[in-house]
């Protein structure tokens, strides 16, 4: 009878109904959850049996979560080199500060200047060993600063291995329930952008792609091609290095026992914060860790002492700048590891130390009882050979490391100044490539929003929609209600 | 019940978010500049130029010391410069004094104190320092370079010239007895025994602690000059050997043909001790001029030096003020947007249903 199968039809409108504002209503519940996508529900037409909620579909783009989850790959990776380079920079500082080596080196040379006109002044001859001295904390500190950058990439990556093991481990369930879910026919939309949200945190840490096959189960391999997790997730493993100083090389990181980051390898990851973090330890902060390293070995032959004796034998000794290897001279032209962080000023020239500042004037710093050093031999006052020597060479040109990314030869001043070009060129390019991809990553994320997210407007009119229909399936049967009755009463 | 034009309700308020967020950023940058008048971050605006700025930074600071060292080298130049003066001057009044001697006759006395008095002013003025530093000592500078030849306990100098004329003459210059003397045979002593007290050895022996060697400064970036003069000079020299042949010799006691050789000694050497004199000073004075040309040159550097620096880093006032308005209205834009945004929502106009 046509009445009845109204009333069906109008009933089964209502369920549907009330399962669709409770759609609406999980919407509106998660409308400020960045991971949330906007869910509908699929109504079908039975044959003659009305509608039903056939299942729950969520508006879901995967191209969109691919360019969001690669913009944000390339964008923490530029952030965590950037974050170093402005730590580092702390070593250079602004330019009217005049605290970088350079500066300092200028300022060690005026001193040299002023002494040379009042040479008989022992107080000038002590600002002369205090400029020098500042220079040479100054190196300490900035080889120490670059020594702990070094370390907190480390650390920061043995905590992003960490976070990557973690969210592999809560991939492996949430995929565990899509798969399950998807054979059973429930409702997964939710584990599926939970899985989602889990992928989205997994890029900021490492590069990643994507495979999902039919049955809704997803691979993941980091960028380079080596799988992270496929049916189980792959041990990502790293060994913290505890001592970095001076040019120690730090571990690699390895994914399913491939080395993806931390070595020379094919398989090594391009993007992701693991990526720049290890560009840090191992390719930014060496570089500028060698650049000090030159400065300190380049400061050490200018101030070196020769013998002066008629026939020289004696090779030249360290002089108002020595180090822990001292009174030997290092080798010219080469790298010595971690030297930055061991220049000092030789105690036998430091008043503060019980040594005679005037040595700078005398020479023989390296060895005050040994008379082959000394320049001034006649001990006058005014002797100023030296010190015009001295600021000779503070101009002269050496040579210094070609693996240190700078001109090799030059004078130690212009090595210094080239040192801080390297480092501000350097900061300039990652600053406006962090602004780039910064810009390119809220692009994607506003776009994977726009299209996925939930308007709140819009589900206001959708239940304002739903709202009627309901109202019109109760109507209806209020009146086949009705009219049934009329019939009755006609027939009682 | 997708429409084309679908805007998530997250992605529209977070894009004012971002929006805000820049814009203060910028306006913090913008802020900093006009109260430094320095771009916000210097380095990561100049990039590899910093470099340059270091670079003009170290140049300033190192011809900002030569001028400094250059007005302590130029004032001990000028305190040189009028010691010089001072001396030649003295030996001018006792050219003076040996010219009269030779034609008329003159007292002896006179003679004998007016060298006298110029061997005080010579060593008085060669002893002269600045700052603890003796100017006429070259690098010796700690050492007082002349002795007091009158001094009560008899100096090296005095002991050397005594013992000279005893060992030729057999008495004492004092000895009354002088007058016996002949005018031939002081003339060979004073030209041989005599002379030879003011040899290079004996000179540095008996008379002089100062060094040969000049005090030399870098008076520009690469020019090392001497810029002291040292009491070794022969000129100096000269002068002291006229001054001690009339003062230590027993002048006043000689008879007069032997005091006219020795007058006429006297003059020889203080006629070529004045032309030594006026070679020193000139070329103290030729130094002394290249020192003042180089100070003003390093004006002329500096001024281009900080204005170059003040290029590379400095911003234009004008462009950070329009560029703060500009970026205050865009705030302010932004933040009514949002107070709109906000307040427009669907609910406000949905009535409960009845």
């Amino acid at each position: 009878m046509a009445l009845t199968l109204s009333v069906d039809t109008a009933r089964s409108s209502l369920s549907a109904t009330a399962e669709q504002i409770s759609v609406v209503s999980r919407n509106i519940a998660r409308v400020g959850d960045p991971d949330a996508t906007r869910k509908t529900g699929r109504l079908v037409s039975g044959p003659g049996a009305g509608v039903s909620v056939a299942g729950i579909d969520r508006s879901y783009n995967p191209l969109l979560l691919n360019s969001y989850l690669n913009s944000n790959s390339n964008y923490q990776s530029q952030t965590a080199i950037t974050t170093a380079l402005d730590q580092i920079q702390s070593t250079v500082d602004e330019t009217d500060l005049e605290r970088s080596p350079a500066a300092l080196i200028a300022k060690l040379n005026s001193a040299l200047q002023s002494y040379s006109a009042t040479p008989q002044n022992p107080a000038v001859a002590a600002t002369v060993v205090s400029a020098a001295k500042d220079l040479a904390t100054a190196l300490n500190s900035a080889s120490a600063t670059v020594t702990n950058v070094r370390r907190q990439a480390d650390s920061d990556i043995a905590a992003s291995v960490d976070n990557i093991n973690n969210l592999l481990s809560q991939f492996k369930d949430l995929n565990n329930q899509v798969v399950k879910g998807a054979s059973q026919g429930g409702d997964i939309t939710d584990v599926l952008d939970s899985r989602d949200a889990v992928l989205k945190q997994l890029s900021s840490e490492v590069g990643i792609r994507t495979v999902t096959r039919d049955n809704g189960d997803m691979a993941i391999y980091t960028d380079s091609g080596v799988t992270l997790f496929d049916k189980s997730p792959r041990q990502v493993a790293f060994q913290q290095t505890q001592d970095l100083s001076g040019g120690a090389t730090g571990g690699a990181v390895y994914a399913d026992g491939v080395p993806i980051a931390g070595t020379d390898h094919v398989m090594a990851i391009s993007s992701g914060k693991l990526a720049g973090l290890v560009q840090v330890r191992d390719e930014i902060a060496p570089s500028y860790q060698s650049q000090l390293d030159e400065i300190a070995r380049g400061l050490i032959e200018t101030f070196a002492e020769t013998d002066q004796s008629a026939t020289p034998t004696l090779p030249p000794a360290a002089g108002l700048f020595t180090y822990a290897g001292g009174p030997g001279v290092p080798p010219s032209g080469s790298v010595m590891a971690g030297l930055a962080g061991s220049i000092t000023v030789n105690k036998n020239a430091d008043p503060t130390q019980g040594g005679n500042a005037e040595l700078v004037r005398d020479g023989g710093i390296s060895n005050p009882g040994n008379p082959a050093y000394t320049y001034n031999t006649t001990g006058a006052a005014s002797y100023t050979d030296r010190i015009q020597a001295l600021m000779s060479n503070i101009d002269a040109e050496r040579t210094f490391d070609s693996s240190t990314q700078l001109p090799p030869s030059g004078s130690i001043s212009s090595y210094a100044k080239g040192s801080v070009s390297w480092l501000e060129a350097l900061r300039q390019s990652a600053s406006s490539e962090a602004d780039y991809r910064k810009t390119v990553a809220d692009r994607a994320t506003s776009a994977l929003s726009q299209v996925t997210g939930v308007n709140l407007d819009e589900e206001m009119t959708n239940l304002l929609d739903l709202e009627r229909t309901f109202q019109a399936s109760s109507r209806l049967i209020n009146t086949v209600d009705s009219m049934l009755s009329t019939l009755l009463q006609a027939v009682g | 019940m997708i429409t084309t034009s679908f805007i998530s309700t997250t992605s529209l308020s977070d894009e004012t978010r971002r929006s805000i967020a820049r814009i203060q950023a910028s306006l913090v940058d913008a802020q900093k500049e006009l109260s430094t008048g320095r771009h916000a971050d210097v380095g990561v605006t100049l990039g590899a130029s910093t470099g340059i700025t270091v670079s003009m930074r170290q140049d300033l600071n190192h011809i900002q010391s030569i001028q400094d060292t250059n007005n302590i080298v130029l004032t001990r130049m000028q305190a040189s410069q009028s010691a010089l003066q001072t001396i030649a001057d003295k030996a001018g009044v006792f050219l003076s004094a040996l010219v009269g001697a030779q034609s008329t006759s003159s007292m002896p006395d006179t003679i004998a104190q007016e060298a006298q008095a110029g061997m005080q002013t010579l060593q008085e003025q060669l002893n002269s320092s600045l700052d603890g530093q003796f100017l006429f000592s070259g690098i010796n500078s700690d050492v007082k370079p002349m002795d007091d030849f009158f001094s009560g306990t008899p100096s090296a100098s005095r002991q050397s010239v005594t013992g000279a004329f005893t060992a030729k003459f057999g008495m004492s210059p004092d000895d009354p007895a002088v007058a016996s003397i002949s005018a031939s045979d002081m003339q060979d002593f004073l030209d041989n025994e005599f002379s030879d007290l003011f040899s290079d050895a004996n000179w540095a022996n008996n008379w002089s602690a100062a060094s040969d060697k000049a005090v030399t400064n870098r008076i520009s970036r690469t020019e090392v000059a001497a810029t002291s003069t040292t009491a070794n000079d022969t000129a100096f020299r000269k002068l002291t050997q006229a001054y001690a042949m009339v003062s230590g010799l027993g002048f006043t006691n000689l008879n007069a043909a032997t005091q006219q050789a020795v007058v006429q000694k006297a003059t020889t050497l203080v006629g070529e001790a004045t032309g030594g004199l006026t070679k020193v000073q000139s070329f103290l004075g030729v130094t002394q001029q290249r020192v003042t040309d180089t100070n003003d040159q390093i004006d002329a550097q500096i001024d281009f030096l900080t204005k170059s620096i003040g290029n590379l880093e400095s911003v234009d006032p004008t462009t950070v003020t329009t560029q703060i308005s500009t970026l205050t209205t865009q705030l302010e834009a932004a933040y009514s947007l949002t107070n709109r945004l906000n307040n427009l929502s669907l609910m406000d106009y949905l009535t409960p249903s009845s």
